[in-house]
């Protein structure tokens, strides 16, 4: 029986209180930003898988899976943390198959595929119940690997700067990110900047000053001027919380305005998600993800005589871009274009975790 | 074995199960032929095979899904010839090997409706064109999964098949309407979604459907609608049409019409093609793909 | 200001002489009037963060000048009425200003100086009957102190200054003091002689040091809106692609207060009031415009020997030029310019002064009554058949004349709801929404950050505009092009609602070949204390930019509405041939 159809048993109690603990620090923001959600995560997810009592592939897949979607449920919008439990049931899957592989198999991959249906393979489903091996000690390796990927996810990311910056250019980014912070400063320090201002304006601002006073010169827009400006652009280098399937994007709130300008002026958007930001969702709004940030943020409380009850103020923290408006992706393997995500993806996930 | 004879076969299928698509049917005749005419060998037994497709593709059917499912099959049966001495055995492993591959494709409709089911949304009007097998039960479940939609769909002449699939959506409990083709510009703004079929899907990414279907994703383009194509995997085919001139002919005129030798210029062709640019993405049971994706699909298989 | 009219040419004599023995006597006389402490005001002072030396006019952000706002918009009437009191408080509150500016700042240079003339300032509000008199003492001392606060400004600048631009801003502080000593002579020459004849010397001995405004002066070119302002030779932020357009708004600017003494102390007081944003929105620059001039003409003595219209024709060029150093004019400032001075030329020659004026005034008023007011009611009721009910109507920033069309929409009984999106750094919305909700309309508020986010429930989008260019460009507050392309990617039509006198000759492709630069200071958040930004002036690699204007290219646009009709964005150049026929041009 596939372990996504069965409900399996709960978690221990342990390790909900290890789920607790994540997800706590997470809201209450000692954990912060999503390369070190994911590297907890990890960790979480490899305390589970070592401490659990029955180490077949089934069980293991149970547990994480149980975990993952505790997660999910408690943070809805930590993309981060379901991609990483996907990457860790598509490891348990691949040592399961591999012990169990006694057919000399050449397909490639764990999805459906032409070729497999042709070859009509036979362990095509997610039937993980016969191998009773303990794949804690595989595993290991593959979560010492994952982990590895994530820390160095950033600096494979900015090391790609030097190919897509150059000097003389005039760069628009938005909003505040460290990852975007670290690509420009790792960009010979030639080009110009513009940053508009994103929903949180606070942390823009003290990114344009910490640029600034490393020698890159730094143009401070307000986002309703982000049109006018783009006619000078020459780059949109953006920072990304989630890369959907299909190569859509999903970002801070007002990244779609920036999106159509450059679309409007062809400019080039160049997209930074690394691997662990890849999402094997697909959307095709904003509305799959809506999340409201307190009004405050749109229309100041003070401001109080504005407001009746007729009145509504939204302020919401996600917006979307669509596949065409994105040029390029950069991620730890290199530049890829959005119609290739879905290869990305299906190297990273297996299908049937595509829902957990 | 005589043309005529398999003829019967294919079309008789296709009578009695409405429901049975055109390249399932073909699969089924070229399984029955295996069967039924006893070879002594395999050259004997592609022979027979090739000489089957090109009766079926005489029977005044549309072609597109009968050629990319047949394939298809020759394909798959390939890959059993080439170990086994005595032909008796593979002979029977094909058969087997045939009935799993008919097994799969089986479900696949049911697969691609499972995954066009999210986007099926509460509320939101699709437009639809002609009549189509795996959009039909793709919207008939999400009828059952209790979703409240509303739908559009286009007579499509000549045959007026659109009439058909209205009629069943109703029976089935949707909310359609039935317009005319060329009202298409006029109801464009006003739907969310597009939802249709294909007879084949090319290697480029775009898909062979019914005429009019091309004209459908450039006014969706053009008012910014995402087109949902909802296909089986065993209809991707190899060809890589550049324009609509370049689509072969067997595709887009009857073989009735092509053996009497009427100037096919002042014919109305039967389908048309739709280039990947105009496609958001593919319902396959494969996964949902994007148009480059199936191109990455048949080269794996064919290369 | 009914006791001005009265006394109005006797009392500008007299108040002129004044004036020049003030001036002789103020300097030895100022210890004795310190006693009157600046703090002793009517009204309280607006607080204002001085961390800059610029400014002496008001930042009004107080209900005040909300309702300032208000009434310039809905009637014109009440412009003029604007309390006399609140010209002295300004003008109180600016020299107040400057004084706490001078105190921090100026230790080395004139750090006594500017705090007594304050004081003479502060002596004012007390008597309302020396009404003309103390305007006129007042500007005159604010004038003094800008000069003052420009002195101090450079040596601030200086210090923080790494451009090495010091020879010529000593230079131009040597200039200011020659200037300053040759305006007190010419005063005391002038206090017999007409004012108009000595202008055109004033203007031209007074053109300050910037080479944009000297460049006008000297050429006494009618204001037109297409001159840029030429490249500063000032301030070390500049943004590169921004050079032709950069102007260190304010502080050069207030210099010319100084020089042009004769001008009407209406049009004074809207200069101070346009250079401060307390008017703002097109047609409400337009009316206080035409108001001012009315009152200009009003006021206006004729010299011997002059054709009236040569002489208003040259006292007008003068005033505009203030004007326009003070805030770049609009579009529908340029036209209401272009239709007075077509009739001031359309005046026969001999005819008689009063008639002149008369016929002037009438003008006016009828211009207002028929571009503007007129208008509006038109379009309103040209939009109003577009917007059906259970509509959902998008609109952004503050704009009088769709605030006009929705609430005359809701009065007739339609059933619509308003999403109003507003900007952190241009709060007009929130003024907007707050009377949309207090006739009870429903609304939604949003930033621009969250279009996405609607975008898909809105029926249409409708927006004013600043002015149309002749490309079909339309120029509007920054932002509004943004909100054409998301209305655009969603098929939500887009009107915009635009009287015919905002149509201009102007070509404009992008929002670089003309645009206004804000105060740079505005995207600095204001609650935070330690705001990053805080510091830009020092940090030679950042720049606050913000920007007053965008361009909506047409193709963005479904239709624009006039009093004429409904048209499409390309026929722009129709209208304003049509237009341009009923000015002579």
């Amino acid at each position: 029986m596939s372990p996504s159809k069965g409900s399996g048993k709960d978690l221990d109690d342990k390790f909900i209180d290890l789920i607790g603990k994540f997800v706590s620090d997470i809201k209450n923001g000692k954990l912060r930003g999503s390369n070190n959600i994911a590297l907890s995560m990890v960790t979480l997810l490899e305390t589970i898988i070592s401490d659990s009592q029955n180490a077949t592939a089934y069980e293991l897949c149970t547990a994480v899976r149980a975990a993952g979607r505790r997660v999910a449920a408690a943070l809805p919008h930590e993309l981060v943390a379901s991609n990483v439990t996907r990457r860790i049931l598509r490891a348990v899957r691949d040592e399961n198959r591999a012990h169990a592989n006694q057919v000399n198999q050449t397909v490639e991959g764990s999805g459906e595929s032409l070729q497999r249906l042709v070859l009509a393979a036979g362990a095509r489903r997610a039937t993980l119940g016969a191998a009773q091996h303990d794949l804690r000690e595989p595993l290991r390796d593959h979560i010492a690997e994952l982990r590895g990927e994530l820390e160095s996810s950033v600096s494979s990311v900015c090391g790609q700067a030097k190919e897509h910056v150059h000097g003389d250019e005039v760069i628009l980014t938005y909003g505040a990110s460290a990852l975007a912070e670290k690509f420009l400063r790792a960009a010979p320090r030639t080009y110009k900047l513009i940053l508009a201002e994103g929903p949180e304006t606070a942390e823009s601002h003290a990114m344009a000053h910490r640029l600034s006073t490393a020698g890159i010169s730094v143009t401070v827009v307000s986002s309703a001027s982000i049109y006018a400006v783009m006619s000078r652009v020459n780059k949109v280098v953006i920072s990304v919380s989630a890369a959907l399937g299909g190569g859509a994007v999903l970002a801070a709130a007002g990244l779609s305005a920036v999106t159509q300008a450059a679309r409007h002026y062809s400019v080039p958007v160049l997209a930074l998600a690394p691997l662990y930001k890849l999402c094997p969702v697909h959307a095709t709004d904003a509305s799959y993800f809506n999340a409201l940030a307190p009004p405050h943020s749109a229309l100041p409380y003070e401001r109080h005589e504005c407001a009746s009850d007729n009145v509504h103020v939204y302020a919401p923290m996600y917006d979307f871009a669509p596949p065409d408006h994105i040029t390029l992706f950069i991620t730890n393997l290199g530049g890829s274009s959005p119609s290739y995500m879905y290869r990305l993806l299906s190297e990273l996930y297996d299908p049937n975790d595509y829902n957990l | 074995m005589k043309k005529e004879e398999v003829q019967e076969i294919f079309l008789k299928i296709m009578k009695e199960e409405e429901d049975v698509s055109a390249g399932v049917a073909a699969i089924r005749t070229l399984l029955s032929v295996i069967e039924n005419y006893k070879v002594t060998t395999v050259r004997e037994l592609d022979l027979n095979m090739q000489l089957a497709v090109e009766a079926m593709k005489h029977c005044d059917q549309p072609v597109t899904a009968i050629s990319s499912g047949c394939e298809l099959f020759m394909r798959f049966i390939t890959f059993a010839k080439l170990d086994f001495t005595d032909f008796e055995e593979c002979e029977q492993i094909m058969l087997q090997r045939g009935n799993i591959f008919l097994n799969t494709l089986l479900e696949a409709r049911g697969k691609v409706a499972k995954q066009a089911m999210p986007f099926i949304t509460d509320g939101c009007k699709i437009l639809t064109h002609s009549r189509s097998r795996v959009v039909l039960q793709a919207m008939l479940e999400a009828a059952k999964a209790n979703k409240r939609f509303e739908v559009y769909v286009t007579m499509s002449c000549p045959d007026n098949s659109g009439e058909l699939m209205h009629k069943q959506l109703v029976a089935g409990g949707v909310d359609a309407t039935l317009i005319l083709d060329s009202a298409v510009g006029y109801i464009m703004e006003q739907v969310d979604i597009v939802m249709i079929g294909a007879e084949g899907v090319t290697e480029s990414g775009g898909i062979i459907n019914k005429i009019g279907t091309y004209l459908l994703g450039m006014a969706a383009l053009e008012l910014k609608k995402p087109v949902y194509v909802l296909t089986e995997s065993f209809k991707f085919s190899r060809i890589y049409p550049l324009d609509q001139q370049d689509l072969p002919k067997e595709f887009k005129y009857l073989s009735s019409v092509l053996k009497s030798g009427k100037d096919l210029t002042k014919e109305h062709p039967l389908v048309d093609y739709t280039p990947p640019a105009y496609i958001t993405l593919l319902f396959t049971d494969l996964g949902i793909l994007t148009p480059s994706a199936v191109s990455d699909e048949l080269i794996k298989l064919y290369l | 200001m009914s006791s001005t009219d009265n006394k109005s040419r006797e009392d500008v004599m007299a108040a002129r002489q004044a004036k020049k023995l003030a001036k002789q006597k103020g300097k030895e006389a100022a210890p004795e009037q310190v006693q009157i402490p600046a703090e002793a005001q009517v009204k309280p002072a607006t607080p204002v963060q001085q961390e800059k030396p610029s400014k002496p006019e008001p930042k009004v952000n107080s209900l005040k000048s909300k309702d300032e706002v208000d009434k310039a918009v809905l009637k014109e009437e009440k412009v003029i009425v604007a309390d006399k009191s609140k010209d002295d408080i300004k003008a109180e509150r600016a020299a107040k200003k400057a004084a706490k500016q001078a105190k921090k700042k100026g230790a080395t240079e004139g750090g006594d100086a500017p705090q007594d003339k304050p004081q003479v300032a502060a002596a004012a509000p007390a008597n309302e009957n020396m009404t003309v008199k103390d305007v006129v003492e007042t500007l005159r001392d604010i004038a003094i102190v800008a000069k003052e606060i420009q002195g101090v400004t450079d040596k601030v600048i200086d210090l923080g200054a790494k451009k090495a631009e010091d020879s010529s801003k000593s230079k131009a502080e040597l200039k200011a003091e020659r200037r300053a000593k040759q305006e007190a002579q010419r005063a005391a020459k002038q206090a017999a002689q007409e004012k108009v004849v000595a202008k055109p010397k004033a203007e031209a001995k007074a053109a300050p040091e910037k080479d944009a405004t000297s460049v006008k002066v000297e050429k006494a070119v009618k204001p037109k809106s297409t001159e840029k302002p030429k490249v500063k030779s000032q301030g070390s932020h500049r943004v590169n692609w921004f050079q032709h357009l950069y102007k260190e708004h304010d502080k050069e600017s207030l210099k010319t207060i100084a020089i042009n003494s004769n001008l009407h102390p209406a049009i004074i007081k809207l200069g101070v009031q346009l250079a401060s944003r307390v008017v703002s929105g097109s047609n409400a620059r337009c009316i206080a415009l035409l108001d001012a001039l009315k009152k200009m003409v009003r006021d206006y003595t004729l010299p011997a020997k002059t054709e009236f219209a040569r002489g208003l024709e040259a006292h007008l060029a003068s005033s505009l030029d203030f004007l326009w150093a003070m805030r770049q004019p609009s579009a529908s400032q340029t036209n209401a310019v272009k239709f007075f001075r077509y009739h001031l030329t359309q005046l026969p020659n001999n005819v008689d002064e009063f008639d002149a004026k008369k016929t002037l005034q009438e003008e006016i008023d009828r211009y207002i009554r028929e571009q503007i007011d007129m208008a509006g009611e038109a379009i309103s009721i040209a939009v109003r058949n577009k917007i059906s009910n259970g509509d959902n109507i998008l609109t952004y920033g503050c704009s009088s004349l769709i605030e006009r069309i929705l609430l005359d929409a809701w009065a007739a009984g339609l059933q619509f709801r308003t999403v109003v999106v507003g900007s952190r750094v241009q709060p007009a919305a929130q003024h907007m929404l707050r009377r949309l909700v207090a006739r009870g309309l429903p609304c939604t508020y949003i930033d621009i950050t969250a279009l996405g986010f609607v975008m898909n429930t809105v029926s249409k989008v409708v927006l004013g505009a600043g002015a149309l260019l002749v490309n079909g460009s339309v120029l509007g507050s920054a932002g509004s092009a943004q909100l054409a392309l998301a209305a655009r990617a969603r098929n939500v039509p887009v009107l915009v609602a635009c009287e015919t006198h905002k149509f201009c000759d102007r070509v404009q492709t992008d929002a670089f070949v003309y645009n206004e630069i804000g105060d740079p200071d505005d995207l600095i958040d204001k609650n935070d204390e330690n705001s990053p930004l805080k510091d830009w002036r020092t940090n030679p690699n950042l720049t606050p930019l913000n920007l007053t204007y965008d361009v909506t290219p047409p193709s963005l646009v479904t239709a624009v509405v006039t009093e004429l009709a409904i048209l499409p964005c390309t026929s722009a150049p129709v209208v304003l041939r049509f237009k341009l026929s009923e000015y002579g041009v």
